[in-house]
């Protein structure tokens, strides 16, 4: 009796919880497909008449449509690099023998450790003495640069868990360092690889900060500060209009996370033991 | 073979840092042709004659500080739940981690909307229950404006906390799990006495993590209240993005960034190794 009173009690608990964490990503869903004044005249009622014309709004006059390709040529630009040069510098540093490795290997890693945020001014400066100030190839270099440090420690940390009979016995077959890698590492290392670059995907999709200094024109913004833009424009009151483009923001991680719940989770945890 | 990844490094990590402590000694404005050099004048001018950057520190203590608080009590509970019972768990770990997975700019706007003075579901939840009075702009409140922006902070991270949680607990074989249970250890005492010794080196990760994240905080404040009202939501980070590009002066805004990078990462780093050495004893 007792027992099933204290489940009865965690259950309320629990889905009290699950309330206050899913109502707001609901809210506005149901807000996206109302008008303005439905949300004010009955800001808890659902739509009353769904129209999709929120969403056509948010992705023409919005921007939201060149924003969303804009995010993803940046994003899916800064992963490929990321997945070709991660793996190969974290195999190095962790399976080939040479001069200065402990060195080499933690300055790769450092970068984990600090604030981009404390480099915004002499970054800004770099990317104008570089000529890359509004554009994509300079926000992709700048993620390139400030996400490698993560993905390298998290490759590290597979590379370490390979026996290393497979590397001796490819090394007796004369074998070079080269042809274990892309022949016998690679290969095994594509699931994590491919965590790597969905975390980084996520990541660099959903970042404001490097995309909020770097960019000046709307036609190269990416999501979120397109997002942010879209607020505090012509359309700041257009409550209803804006919350459509909140959703298109997350549609794409939601999915990925619907996909992939479990290696995103696993790689995010990483991040308390990585260290 | 790590060449890449060094030149990458080298060029966006460790030049800029670099950089940043030489701007840190000037006067500047982006654009004239000579910087004027001034020494540790932004330094002193920091601690001695802004309220604001000192408020921001005091900010981001608060928020280190209420995340550790908060979240990891509510996060170990909440893994030690999922983990007992398997099935309905797995859904509600769904749910509570997705809002870490969408962009703060995003979440951000959600929660401005929340409190929202005229529609926000806070006062409109307020006004329902006959409170109110309480209903008040959260976000344009003084007295409310930081306890509004750590709701929706803890709304954000609780489920990265009882993540990184599991993941600790799942990490203990299930063995000693069993003969607890055969030993006829109830819930709460098998909590005490395995789950609890084993969290400690846990909790101290968490709080690292809290702290350096405080003071990587950014998108969420700069959405939601820009600092203000009158400042007093500043955090370090909001402050140097202001000083650097709304008021043009770079070399105060570098030297920002000098004490962004001290505290978080020196104090970081010495906490690790401090912890480290205390926890391998």
């Amino acid at each position: 009796m007792r027992r099933r009173l204290r489940l009865v009690i965690l259950g309320i608990v629990l889905a009290l919880i699950s309330a206050i964490m899913i109502y707001p990503l609901l809210w506005t869903v149901s807000t996206s497909f109302k008008t303005n004044r439905e949300l004010f005249l009955d800001p808890w009622g659902l739509p009353s008449n769904p129209t999709l014309e929120n969403y056509i709004k948010a992705l023409e006059r919005g921007n939201m449509g060149i924003a969303v390709v804009n995010s993803l040529i940046v994003s899916l630009s800064s992963i490929a690099l990321i997945s070709i040069i991660a793996p190969l510098a974290a195999y190095a540093t962790s399976r080939v023998e040479f001069r200065l490795r402990t060195l080499v290997s933690n300055l790769l890693i450092a970068g984990f450790f600090i604030a981009p945020h404390a480099v915004l001014v002499p970054l800004l400066l770099l990317l104008r003495d570089l000529g890359l100030i509004d554009t994509h190839l300079g926000l992709i270099l700048s993620y390139v640069g400030w996400n490698l440090p993560f993905a390298i420690l998290f490759m590290k940390a597979f590379f370490v868990s390979v026996p290393q009979t497979i590397q001796d016995s490819a090394k007796v077959d004369g074998l070079s360092n080269y042809s274990i890698y892309t022949k016998i590492m690679l290969p095994l290392a594509l699931p994590t690889i491919l965590t790597v670059a969905i975390i980084t995907f996520i990541g660099v999709w959903n970042d404001f900060l490097f995309a909020f200094v770097f960019l000046r024109s709307p036609s190269n913004f990416t999501v979120p500060i397109n997002l942010l833009n879209f607020t505090t424009g012509r359309y700041g009151n257009d409550y209803v209009a804006q919350s459509a483009a909140v959703i298109i923001s997350a549609i794409p991680t939601i999915v990925l996370y619907t996909v992939f719940a479990e290696k995103i989770r696993r790689g995010v945890s990483f991040m308390a033991f990585g260290r | 073979m790590s060449l890449p990844a060094l030149i990458f490094v080298g060029l966006f990590i460790f030049y800029p840092l670099a950089q940043m402590f030489y701007l840190s000694l000037f006067r500047w404005n982006f654009v004239s042709p000579n910087m004027v050099f001034v020494g540790l004048e932004n330094f002193r001018r920091m601690f001695l004659d802004d309220p604001v950057y000192l408020r921001s520190l005091l900010n981001v203590a608060l928020l280190a500080g209420q995340s550790s608080a908060i979240q990891i009590p509510i996060g170990v509970a909440l893994a030690t739940i999922i983990l007992r019972y398997r099935r309905v768990g797995r859904l509600f770990w769904a749910i509570i981690f997705l809002p870490y997975v969408i962009s703060s700019v995003a979440v951000s706007l959600v929660w401005t909307w929340m409190y929202n003075p005229y529609f926000g579901s806070v006062n409109v939840f307020l006004r329902t229950v006959g409170l109110g009075f309480l209903a008040r702009p959260w976000l344009g409140d003084i007295n409310t404006a930081l306890i509004a922006i750590f709701g929706t902070v803890n709304w954000i991270y609780i489920g990265l906390t009882t993540t990184m949680t599991i993941a600790t607990l799942r990490s203990i074989p299930p063995s000693i799990f069993e003969s607890a249970r055969i030993d006829g250890l109830s819930g709460f005492q098998e909590f005490r006495k395995i789950t609890l010794p084993l969290l400690k080196e846990l909790i101290v990760v968490l709080m690292i993590i809290d702290i350096s994240g405080a003071f990587k905080f950014f998108d969420l404040i700069w959405v939601m209240t820009q600092g203000g009202p009158s400042d007093t939501t500043h955090v370090t980070t909001t402050w140097l993005y202001r000083a650097a590009f709304r008021s043009s002066e770079p070399g105060y805004g570098a030297a920002i960034g000098v004490t962004v990078f001290v505290f978080s990462f020196v104090i970081v780093q010495f906490m690790i190794k401090v912890v480290r050495s205390k926890l391998t004893r």
